[in-house]
């Protein structure tokens, strides 16, 4: 329940255009009713040979009602597409700025997907948007009507009104709720078939080697083929239960108008009705129930919409991991002095039972570089979301160049430390595009120049379309070689203070890794340095080593110091020596 | 029009439901012509005879019974309709996921995973609305009204022709809203498309968009698209409205016209009152169907755009004609490459060549160790011998029998596969490790659980073996992930191996380990290892040097290292040393 106030809520904001789409879904039902009226009053009048002055009246209602009600319908569909489209657009804002906090921490933890969050915010928000169409105004143009053709009847006798509205509101009511209550247990099964179906094509397709190789191929082949029969099956059986409902509303509509024929034919003989009245009187019972019509479908998009909307709160009632400072300092300057300073350190992922980083003491004073090595699954990476404040430590603190680092506003500490994160990831869009969003205000001069230490000034001015150049979904209309150089000249245009390499050569061949690494310190010499990596490459350049293991730092020192010490640093070095390229 | 051809093929073994669900649909229109006609008789009584409830008595009966009629007609044509659309269902869903098996892993591989999955669940769904109820009101369009303009033509010729004249002005704007709806549903698609396509580049950007400061104003950006998208679709939403609004306009006005001209008529006493209320009740009807079309046309549009990616697939999924071998598996066979070439293909483009005129023997009891850069053409060898890809040249043979004339099936039941990655699956770990023979003993799992090194970290599962895996379950590091895979691989106890670096991603502490077992696994049997670390090499009783996708020498590590300058190269890249 306390979802559907939700949404409702959030309809709130369009209540007149609301309003008005409900107001032109009466008239143009009120127009149908208005023409099987009027001509029944018509043709009854015609019977009983008047003049035709008398029949003028009538002859316009039934032109006017023919025209008026597509007229209306036209209106209608204009007004509530327009609110619907606007929903849509307002949810998925909404739902973005909701996710930004969370990504990436809370993300990580909840593990959600980007294909289900694209399915939130694609398919669920669609199916919410609906919501008005679908859910909330046909009821409420149900009830007018209802009314107001009980109104009709009412003039000619208060008993057939009784009649009337009853029946309409038995069906208004007990068709969509029964054939609901009916299907719902199905429509669950259905659900939990389907996303087993889906799992099991996902495992077919990406599981298919090791299916192949196991032997298992054909025994997947007639996991789906099972799935997909008894989810057909099930489907066949809601659309059996659909269909009740479409054969009820076809039969309560007839069954209403006989109802009300039968009553009103006594009347015909106590004159207290007219011949007339009686054709007038079952076309309008008949013609009214046009408005109960949609409701066994709103009944069960409702259903739907909650499970949607519940999906997609989900998401917005998600606690982001971090807050940003409410009072921030501004930028600090780095010169002389610890640029980053880790003080006791703990961090514990949320859920974990393990400390991922354990008494975690580090200062590296402005200018210096540091690597950070370790076995995979170290912390390594963890040390790196720290100090970008994806999390916070759950004991210690962080200071940038000498202030606590949640003194700073997200937007500033991102501007002192930059990272060059493992993967690369460009958008879709042009190189200018993709450059331009790491400095939305640097002009032609400063992309040149960027562009120009990170060796991809020449490629660039050698495509036909230059910096104009479409470089397509993530940038795959690059070389593996000139995504990565785009995405360094993003962090060379940021110029930070404060750069974290995330496994720099990560997918490299030996031969490559170490030229690589050597031209990146190169092009960061003078900036405060901290590599994450787990390849020990030219180490002899780095002014100090934190091993880590298991969260806690276990040897520090200079690439001779350690390898004299013959502990997990020689084991790594040694271990890597047997490699082949 | 929009009678989709493949589609229509595909509905062709369902065609009984089908022509049911077309009969029920008729005799409902049947119904509804004999309910008009009762109603419009049993007020005539009422209106001008004076007759009272009894007089009728039987009328209202058999209108009742009409009603009742009517009502399980509707259901059955409903009910029948929905067992052919998920027949049809069914059989696509099939026919695509058995294309994609046939293709085999290495071509499935290059589609993407989340559209096929899309398309298989949601997009095979999307042609319930087409079966259902598209193509039956197709049918029925026709039908009911033909029934209905007989019936009045035969009570009132004018109001008949009024009907007959009006109706093909309703095929002429369903046409016309048809290339509307057309190219708007097709350009929404893309829209759509695109906006989707902004959406997940968003979602999984928006690390890096906070990285580069930018996750606050990608978001407004997010909301000008969406505000672009709504005025573009209601710009092309206003053309079809309007359309629909003519269309309605047809049916309506001729309803209205048909009521005046019998009015003016029963006025001049040139026609019954019940003539002319049976032909007023029926004049909506004529329309009802059309209209109905009209409004399954939308939903039946989004089946056809579904269904022709189906299609699609289908057509790229046929497996090239092989014939199919019945010969058995040697028991404990020489394998040999003669001279194989393979070319992967390129969409649109020259085949990639991957292999050239390989040569290479495994002895039956021999570890083979395969070395070269990437991009040599290790993986290429490991998948022919897995039979994941056929040679495009030369031949593969086991005890000389060429490898075509045995069923990859069979093939594979002599081979097991350790993966550098192998894929998990939705289910419990046992189930996973398992895989490899589903009918093993419990003392097969701990032996082979014991021999991977894989029994301490699944004891510190949750739930230990039965812990699930996927959507909710636990994550796995690389290096468990390797051990699952050896687990496999030793549960199967198959002649042949095929293995990619099984130390690679391990702790360096595990590695010793790692090394002894496997050292164990390769007893007695026949092995083909990619290697990337020495240790590996040295298992081997041969290494064969692979360059270009040439095999540029071969022998033990001793030869190589004296005579083969690619080997010297792959080894010291780091200065390691034997």
């Amino acid at each position: 329940m306390s979802t559907l106030f939700r949404l409702l809520r959030l309809l709130s904001v369009f209540r007149w255009q609301m309003a008005a789409a409900v107001a032109l879904g009466v008239v143009t039902i009120g127009s149908g009713i208005g023409l099987m009226g009027t001509a029944a009053f018509l043709i009854s009048s015609a019977a009983l040979r008047p003049s035709v002055a008398e029949l003028q009246v009538a002859i316009v209602g039934v032109r006017f009602f023919g025209l008026s009600r597509g007229v209306f319908r036209y209106l209608e569909r204009l007004v509530s597409h327009d609110v619907t489209l606007r929903l849509l657009g307002r949810l998925r804002r909404w739902f973005f700025r909701a996710l930004e906090p969370l990504v990436p921490a809370r993300a990580l933890e909840l593990e959600m997907r980007s294909s289900d969050l694209l399915t939130r915010v694609v398919t669920d928000v669609e199916s919410l948007q609906e919501l008005f169409i679908r859910a909330v105004a046909p009821p409420l143009v149900a009830v007018v009507v209802a009314f107001g053709a009980g109104a009709i009847l009412g003039a000619y006798a208060p008993e057939l009104a009784v009649v009337f509205v009853l029946a309409f509101a038995a069906t208004a009511v007990v068709i969509p709720l029964g054939t609901l209550h009916l299907g719902r247990a199905i429509a669950h099964q259905l659900t939990s078939r389907r996303s087993e179906l889906a799992a099991a094509v996902v495992d077919g397709i990406q599981g298919m080697a090791d299916l192949f190789a196991s032997g298992q191929g054909r025994s997947q082949l007639k996991r789906v083929d099972e799935l997909s029969r008894s989810s057909s099956f099930l489907r066949e059986r809601a659309a059996r239960i659909e269909a009740l409902g479409v054969a009820g509303v076809t039969f309560a509509t007839h069954a209403t108008a006989w109802l009300v024929l039968v009553s009103a034919i006594p009347m015909v003989e106590e004159g207290r009705m007219t011949g007339v009245g009686v054709a007038v009187v079952c076309l309008v019972a008949m013609a009214a129930f046009e408005a109960v019509q949609p409701l066994p479908a709103a009944a069960r998009g409702l259903s739907e919409q909650l499970a949607a909307a519940d999906r997609v709160f989900a998401i917005l009632d998600v606690k982001p991991a971090v807050s940003d400072a409410e009072d921030p300092v501004a930028e600090a300057r780095m010169d002389g002095g610890a640029a980053v300073d880790l003080r006791g350190a703990f961090f514990t992922y949320p859920g974990a039972d393990r400390a991922a980083l354990s008494e975690l003491d580090v200062e590296i004073a402005a200018g210096r570089r540091v690597a950070v090595v370790g076995p995979s699954g170290a912390g390594k990476s963890t040390l790196a979301h720290l100090l970008l404040r994806f999390w916070d430590p759950s004991q210690g603190e962080i200071r940038l160049a000498g202030r606590k680092s949640i003194e700073f506003s997200l937007e500033t500490l991102r501007s002192m430390v930059g990272v060059l994160p493992q993967q690369t990831d460009l958008f879709t869009g042009t190189i200018r595009d993709n450059l331009l969003l790491a400095a939305p205000e640097a002009g032609q001069t400063e992309l040149d120049g960027a562009a120009r230490r990170v060796d991809l000034l020449e490629t660039i001015r050698s495509f036909p379309d230059g910096w104009e150049t479409w470089i397509g979904e993530h940038g795959l209309q690059l070389s593996g070689g000139q995504r990565r150089r785009l995405d360094l000249a993003r962090l060379v245009l940021r110029d930070p203070p404060v750069i974290v390499l995330d496994e720099p050569t990560s997918g490299l061949d030996l031969i490559s890794e170490g030229r690589v690494m050597r031209s990146l310190l190169e092009l960061f010499s003078g900036r405060t340095t901290i590599l994450i990596t787990h390849r020990l490459v030219v180490m002899e350049t780095f002014d100090e080593i934190l091993v880590l293991d298991e969260g806690r730092i276990v040897e520090r020192g200079d690439h001779l110091e350690l390898l004299a010490r013959n502990g997990l640093y020689r084991q790594l070095h040694d271990e890597q020596r047997l490699e082949l390229a | 029009m929009h009678l989709d051809r493949r589609l229509l093929d595909l509905a062709r073994p369902h065609r009984a439901a089908l022509i049911v669900s077309l009969a029920f649909g008729w005799l409902g229109g049947v119904v509804t012509v004999v309910q008009a006609w009762l109603l419009a008789h049993i007020i005539a009584a009422v209106f001008l005879s004076g007759a009272d409830r009894a007089a009728v008595a039987s009328e209202l009966g058999w209108l009742l019974t009409m009603i009742v009629m009517r009502a399980m007609f509707s259901w059955a044509s409903d009910a029948a309709a929905a067992h052919a659309a998920a027949g049809v269902k069914h059989e696509i869903r099939n026919q695509v996921f058995a294309g994609l098996m046939d293709q085999g892993p290495v071509a499935a591989g290059r589609s993407r995973t989340g559209e096929l999955v899309t398309l298989l669940t949601d997009g095979v769904e999307a042609l319930d609305a087409y079966v259902a109820s598209y193509l039956p009101q197709f049918a029925l369009a026709m039908a009911i009204p033909l029934t209905v303009a007989a019936v009045v033509l035969s009570r009132d010729l004018l109001s008949g022709v009024v009907l007959v004249l009006t109706a093909p002005l309703i095929p002429v704007f369903m046409y016309l809203i048809g290339r509307t709806a057309d190219a708007r549903s097709r350009r929404q698609w893309l829209d759509m498309a695109r906006l989707s396509a902004i959406f997940l580049d968003t979602i999984q950007g928006l690390t890096t968009l906070k990285i580069l400061g930018r996750s606050r104003a990608q978001i407004e950006v997010i909301g000008e698209v969406t505000d672009a998208f709504r005025s573009s679709s209601m710009a092309v939403l206003r053309i079809a409205f309007l359309s629909a609004l003519v269309l309605e306009l047809v049916a309506t006005l001729s309803v209205a016209v048909v009521a005046v001209e019998i009015g003016l008529r029963l006025l001049g006493g040139r026609l019954g009152f019940e003539s002319a209320f049976f032909v007023l009740l029926l004049a909506p009807e004529f329309y009802l169907p059309m209209r109905r079309l009209g409004a399954a046309f939308h939903a039946g549009m989004a089946g056809i755009a579904a269904s022709s990616r189906l299609f699609e697939i289908l057509e790229e999924g046929r497996p090239t004609a092989r014939v199919p071998g019945d010969r058995d598996m040697p028991s404990d066979p020489t394998i040999a490459l003669e001279d194989v070439s393979f070319a992967y293909p390129v969409d649109g483009g020259e085949p990639r060549p991957a292999l050239d005129g390989v040569s290479l023997t495994i002895d039956d009891g021999e570890t083979v160790a395969l070395v070269g850069r990437s991009g040599a053409g290790k993986t290429t060898v490991a998948r022919l011998l897995l039979r994941f890809i056929e040679p495009t040249g030369g031949r593969l043979t086991a005890d000389g029998v060429d490898a075509a004339a045995i069923q990859p099936e069979v093939w594979r039941q002599r081979v097991a596969w350790v993966p550098q990655r192998p894929h998990l699956f939705a289910g419990t770990i046992e189930a996973n490790i398992r895989l490899a023979r589903p009918a093993a003993s419990a003392d097969e799992m701990e032996t082979a659980l014991r021999a991977a090194r894989a029994e301490e970290f699944i004891a510190g599962l949750p739930d230990g073996m039965a812990t699930r895996i996927g959507e909710r379950g636990a994550k796995l590091s690389g290096g468990q992930l390797r051990r699952l895979a050896l687990a496999r691989a030793w549960l199967a106890d198959a002649r042949i191996l095929i293995l990619d670096e099984p130390a690679e991603d391990l702790d360096p502490r595990l590695r010793a380990e790692i090394d002894e077992s496997l050292k164990t696994l390769l007893e007695g049997r026949s092995a083909l290892v990619i290697a990337h670390r020495l240790p590996t090499v040295k298992v081997a009783d041969r290494i064969v040097v692979l360059e270009s996708g040439r095999v540029v020498d071969q022998g033990s590590h001793r030869e190589l290292e004296n005579r083969c300058g690619h080997y010297r190269g792959l080894v010291h890249a780091r200065g390691g040393s034997a």
